[in-house]
């Protein structure tokens, strides 16, 4: 009877471990989806930028770009939350400043102004900071999926480390 | 201890943009359109930062809740404040806090970097 009662709970705790194995793949892999599509989002909305800054304020389609960018900049700052969720806060801070500085070449400048010229420069640093940004994101990404990243994170060393930041107001330096 | 520490300064007039300007933020000129950074920073920001200083308060802006932000409205309504001469960089950085939430963010540093990088016109 021991032998039985032995042999099913070395059952049940393989059943388990390969259940909990199943679930933190799948986790991994929904987040490795969502740094993918951000990182996408990210560079489709510089070509869009690339063609709005390419027309000059007396095209007819401006009114359709500007609307466009806006509307892709929402989704990039919204969706930013949710992909770097697993993110050390060292590479979400570096996201964060990448995002700043894709938002001032995307829509800075002479955005919205009805007589402005063409802009072959600005086009060239939107590609060149979605570039720079959709990489920071995949580091970010590739870092926070190594084991260590994911004990880490298991053991909730990162919120333990926000409540005892605000238990002691200590302000941790961004850079 | 080299430096001065910044002056804290204890009472608030709020700027919430969203609910006292406009919930979608313009471009950079009142001559292009509604709601522009122009437009902001005459109306409600000049404004603040006046009584504020007569007050010895702080004004704080918060960002939130707003659709978005084009870059060209931060860095004329903030930038434009360095730009045009109304204040040094260092005056803002004890009279004005811009205050954001996460999703924010972002627009929060451009903001501050635009005070921080614009120079006066000659």
């Amino acid at each position: 009877m021991d032998d039985y009662l032995r042999l099913l709970l070395a059952a049940l705790l393989g059943a388990a471990f390969a259940f909990l194995l199943s679930a933190m793949k799948a986790a991994r892999d929904e987040q490795r989806d969502l740094c993918d599509r951000l990182g996408e989002a990210i560079l489709e909305t510089a070509d869009l930028a690339a063609e709005y800054w390419l027309a000059d304020g007396k095209s007819t389609k401006i009114a359709l770009y500007e609307a466009r960018l806006m509307g892709a900049q929402a989704y990039l700052a919204r969706y930013r939350l949710i992909a770097v969720t697993w993110f050390a806060p060292k590479d979400r801070w570096r996201v964060e400043d990448g995002m700043a500085e894709f938002y001032d070449s995307l829509t800075g400048g002479q955005f919205k102004v009805k007589k402005r010229a063409a802009d072959p420069l600005r086009a060239e640093a939107c590609q060149v900071q979605a570039a720079t940004l959709a990489v920071l994101v995949r580091e970010g990404n590739l870092a926070s999926l190594k084991v260590g990243a994911q004990i880490v994170r298991g053991l909730g060393w990162h919120r333990m480390r926000r409540w005892f930041q605000r238990l002691f107001q200590w302000n941790e330096p961004r850079h | 201890m080299t430096g001065s520490a910044k002056r804290v300064r204890e009472p608030e007039i709020t700027i919430v943009v969203a609910r006292d300007f406009s919930r979608y933020p313009g471009g950079r000129y009142k001559a292009d359109g509604e709601f522009s950074g122009e437009a902001f920073r005459e109306e409600k920001l000049l404004p603040a930062l006046r009584e504020a200083e007569a007050v010895d308060a702080r004004v704080v802006v918060d960002i939130d809740g707003a659709a978005g932000y084009p870059s060209s409205f931060l860095e004329e309504a903030f930038g434009g404040l360095v730009r045009e001469g109304h204040y040094t960089s260092r005056e803002l950085d004890s009279l004005l806090v811009i205050r954001a939430g996460a999703l924010f963010d972002s627009y929060r540093l451009l903001a501050e970097k635009y005070i921080k990088e614009a120079r006066p016109l000659a």
